[in-house]
C-alpha cells in the first residue's frame, strides 16, 4: 500500500512531499540526512510495510519538496528542520508514540524535535548519528577541523556549477528574489530529484549540518535511543558513537560491520535487523 | 582456491588494460574499500597498490571530498549505479590537492560486485570554474551593494531631515503602494491633512530654532497616534500628511480626534500649539486618486481654519462627488 496524501497548498503534507507507506498501529517516521531525500529508505519501508504505519517527507530544500516554501533565516538552524518535522506530525495528527528513525544529522533533528516535544517520540533509531561534526579537542574528536568543512562548502559549490541556474540569478537582476527557485527543472550532474535540490538551500542545509553543536543537548532526552554505528565511518567515527552512547541516557550501541555512512542503504538487511530487535 | 589458467589470464589482460588507461582509475568494493588502483592513480597519491589496498577509499580523498562523496556520491551509487562528472579533490603527494572529474560505476561481475572509478586530473578546468564562481561572487557583492545604496538613496530622498518623517514623495510612494494593492480596489482610504495654528506666531515669539522642535515633537507625536500600515510625512513648512490605507471617514474622524488630544496634552517641545485638520476620504487606485485627495483635504483644513481653527473638517467622500 502507497498512499500520495493529498493535502491544501499550505500544509506541510505538501510542502514536506509526505509520504504514507503500509499500515499498523504503531507508527515509524522517517527522516533523511543531508544531500538526500526520502528516497534513501526505499530499502528499509518494504521489511514494515505490515507492521507499521510509515511516515516519509523530504526537508524544504530536499527532494521532492516545495522550493517555494524555503525561508535562508529558517533553515539556517536545524531547528527550522525540526520544525518542519513537527509540521509534518501535527499535519498527520500525530502527538505521541511515534517511532523515530534518522540518519545522520536528521539524528540531531530528531532530538532537537523530541526535546520540544518530550511525548511525540516514544523511541529513537539514530542511524550514523553525529552532534558536532568538528574536533573539540581534548574531550571530542568529531571527525572534522573548521577548514575541512569550509572546504566542503567550495566543493559543493564547484559541483553545483553544473546547474544552469547556478549563474543566473546575478545576470538576472538585482531582485534576488530569483535564487533558488527551479530549481528542480534543471538537468544536471547531481540527480535533482534525489539529492539536494538547488545549490542555496544545499549551502545553507550543509552549513546548519556542519557547524551546529548539539551535544548539549542530548542530555535532556528521555526517549530510549538505539545508536547504530558503523564501524568504518568517516562522518561518524567509533568514538562519535561512545559520545553519543554515554550522554544519551538509557541508549543502546550496536556497532554494524559496515564500512561508509549509509547503512540503511549499503547493508539495509543490518539496519532492519537491528530495528526490529529494538522495537 | 586457485583460478584456472583462462580466468588467470583474463585477469593480467584486465590488470594490464587499467594500467593503459590515460586516466586514474580505482577499484572498490561496494563500501568502497580499495581493491586495485593503477599507475596513474598512484602517480598522484603515490604508494604502491600493496599499501592502499587494506584502505578504504576515503583515505584518497580530502577531508571535503570524503564528506562530499558519503553525503551524495555513494547513496546516488546505491540507488542509480552510476555517477557522473562529480567534481572531487584527490589527496597528493604534491603540496595540493588534485583536482578531478569523477566517474563510477557500480558493476556485476558474475557474483563479485565492485565499483569502479575513473579520475579525470581537471586542474585547468577547476581554476577556470574557481574564477567563474570569484566572478559570481564579486557579482552578488555589488549586486547587493548597489540594492543597499538604492535603498539608502529612496530613504534619503524620502526622509525630511527636521523630523524624521517621510516627505511628499514618501508620500507619493505610499499611494502608489496602495494603488498596486489590488484586492480591494474600491476600498475607502482616509487622508488627514494636518496644519499648526498660528506657527507663525511660534517662531516670532520663540524663535526658529523652538519653532523647529515643536515640529519635530509634533511628528513624533504624530507617528503615535498613527497605526503600523500608515503613513506620516511633513508635507511641507508646518503641513503634516496622515495617509490611512483602507480607513473609513469614521474611523478617520476619530483618529483625528485623538490627534487633537494628543497635541493638547503632550505639548510638542514644550508649547501649546493646536492643529487643524482637514480629511477626505476615497478609493486610492491610482496616484491621480491621491492628488485629488490632498487637494480636498487642504480644502476641507482652510475649512476648518475658517471655523476658529484647532478642529476637524471633513471633505466630501470621493466617490459621492458627480462624475
Amino acid at each position: 500500500m502507497n498512499e500520495k496524501i493529498k493535502a491544501p497548498p499550505s500544509s506541510a503534507l505538501r510542502r514536506n512531499n509526505v509520504q504514507v507507506v503500509g499500515c499498523g498501529s504503531d507508527v515509524l517516521l522517517y527522516a533523511h540526512g543531508f544531500g538526500c531525500s526520502q528516497a534513501m529508505w526505499s530499502d528499509i519501508t518494504p521489511a514494515f510495510a505490515t507492521s507499521h504505519r510509515q511516515v516519509l517527507f523530504d526537508y524544504v530544500g530536499s527532494g521532492q519538496s516545495d522550493p517555494t516554501a524555503f525561508d535562508a533565516k529558517r533553515y539556517s538552524r536545524l531547528d527550522g528542520y525540526a520544525q518542519d518535522l513537527l509540521e509534518v506530525c501535527d499535519a498527520l495528527g500525530l502527538q505521541e508514540d511515534v517511532t523515530f528513525v534518522g540518519h545522520s544529522v536528521s539524528c540531531s533533528i530528531g532530538i532537537l524535535a523530541s526535546i520540544a516535544r518530550p511525548k511525540l517520540f516514544k523511541k529513537l533509531v539514530l542511524i550514523g548519528p553525529n552532534p558536532y561534526f568538528v574536533n573539540a579537542p581534548p574531550d571530542y574528536i568529531g571527525g572534522f577541523e573548521h577548514r575541512d568543512l569550509e572546504e566542503l562548502l567550495g566543493l559543493m559549490e564547484q559541483n553545483f556549477i553544473g546547474w544552469a541556474n547556478y549563474l543566473a540569478p546575478v545576470v538576472a537582476g538585482a531582485d534576488g528574489s530569483g535564487e533558488g527557485t527551479a530549481a528542480a527543472k534543471v538537468a544536471s550532474k547531481l540527480n535533482a530529484s534525489f539529492c539536494s535540490t538547488d545549490p542555496i538551500m544545499a549551502r545553507t542545509f550543509a552549513h546548519a549540518t556542519f557547524f551546529t553543536d548539539n551535544r548539549a543537548d542530548l542530555e535532556r532526552i528521555q526517549a530510549p535511543c538505539l545508536i547504530l554505528q558503523n564501524r568504518q565511518d568517516n562522518l561518524a567515527p567509533l568514538a562519535v558513537g561512545d559520545y553519543l552512547h554515554q550522554h544519551l541516557q538509557g541508549s543502546s550501541l550496536r556497532v554494524l560491520e559496515v564500512s561508509g555512512h549509509c547503512a540503511h542503504m549499503s547493508h539495509p538487511a543490518l539496519v532492519i535487523a537491528a530495528m526490529q530487535e529494538f522495537l | 582456491m586457485s583460478l584456472p589458467a583462462a580466468a588467470h589470464a583474463t585477469a593480467t589482460t584486465l590488470d594490464f588494460r587499467l594500467s593503459d588507461m590515460p586516466c586514474a582509475v580505482l577499484i572498490t568494493d561496494t563500501q568502497g574499500q580499495i581493491r586495485q588502483l593503477n599507475q596513474e592513480l598512484l602517480g598522484i597519491v603515490g604508494g604502491t597498490a600493496a599499501t592502499w589496498a587494506p584502505h578504504h577509499m576515503d583515505a584518497l580523498l580530502t577531508k571535503a571530498s570524503c564528506i562530499f562523496s558519503q553525503t551524495h556520491v555513494w547513496p546516488m551509487l546505491f540507488r542509480e549505479r552510476n555517477v557522473r562528472e562529480i567534481y572531487l579533490q584527490l589527496q597528493s603527494t604534491m603540496d595540493a590537492p588534485v583536482p578531478v572529474m569523477t566517474n563510477a560505476r557500480w558493476l556485476v561481475d558474475g557474483d563479485r560486485e565492485h565499483v569502479i572509478w575513473l579520475f579525470f586530473v581537471a586542474a585547468e578546468r577547476s581554476r577556470f570554474e574557481a574564477a567563474l564562481l570569484q566572478a559570481r561572487k564579486r557579482a552578488e557583492t555589488m549586486t547587493s551593494e548597489l540594492v543597499n545604496d538604492n535603498e539608502e538613496l529612496v530613504y534619503l530622498s524620502q526622509s525630511d531631515t527636521l523630523t524624521g518623517l517621510g516627505n511628499r514623495r514618501a508620500l507619493e510612494a505610499a499611494g502608489l503602494a496602495l494603488a498596486r494593492d489590488s484586492r480591494t480596489p474600491m476600498a475607502l482610504s482616509s487622508l488627514l491633512m494636518i496644519d499648526v495654528d498660528h506657527f507663525k506666531n511660534v517662531n516670532d515669539q520663540w524663535g526658529h530654532d523652538k519653532g523647529d522642535q515643536v515640529l519635530s515633537a509634533l511628528g513624533q507625536c504624530l507617528k503615535a497616534c498613527a497605526r503600523e500600515r500608515d503613513t506620516v510625512v511633513r508635507y511641507g513648512g508646518e503641513e503634516f500628511v496622515l495617509l490611512l490605507p483602507h480607513t473609513e471617514p469614521e474611523r478617520a474622524q476619530r483618529i483625528a480626534q485623538r490627534l487633537h488630544d494628543e497635541v493638547r496634552s503632550r505639548m510638542p517641545g514644550s508649547v501649546a500649539v493646536t492643529i487643524s485638520v482637514g480629511i477626505a476620504s476615497g478609493p486610492v487606485r491610482s496616484s491621480g486618486d491621491l492628488s485629488q485627495l490632498i487637494s480636498l483635504a487642504d480644502a476641507a483644513v482652510y475649512e476648518a481654519k475658517q471655523h476658529g481653527r484647532n478642529c476637524t473638517r471633513m471633505a466630501l467622500p470621493v466617490q459621492a462627488l458627480p462624475g
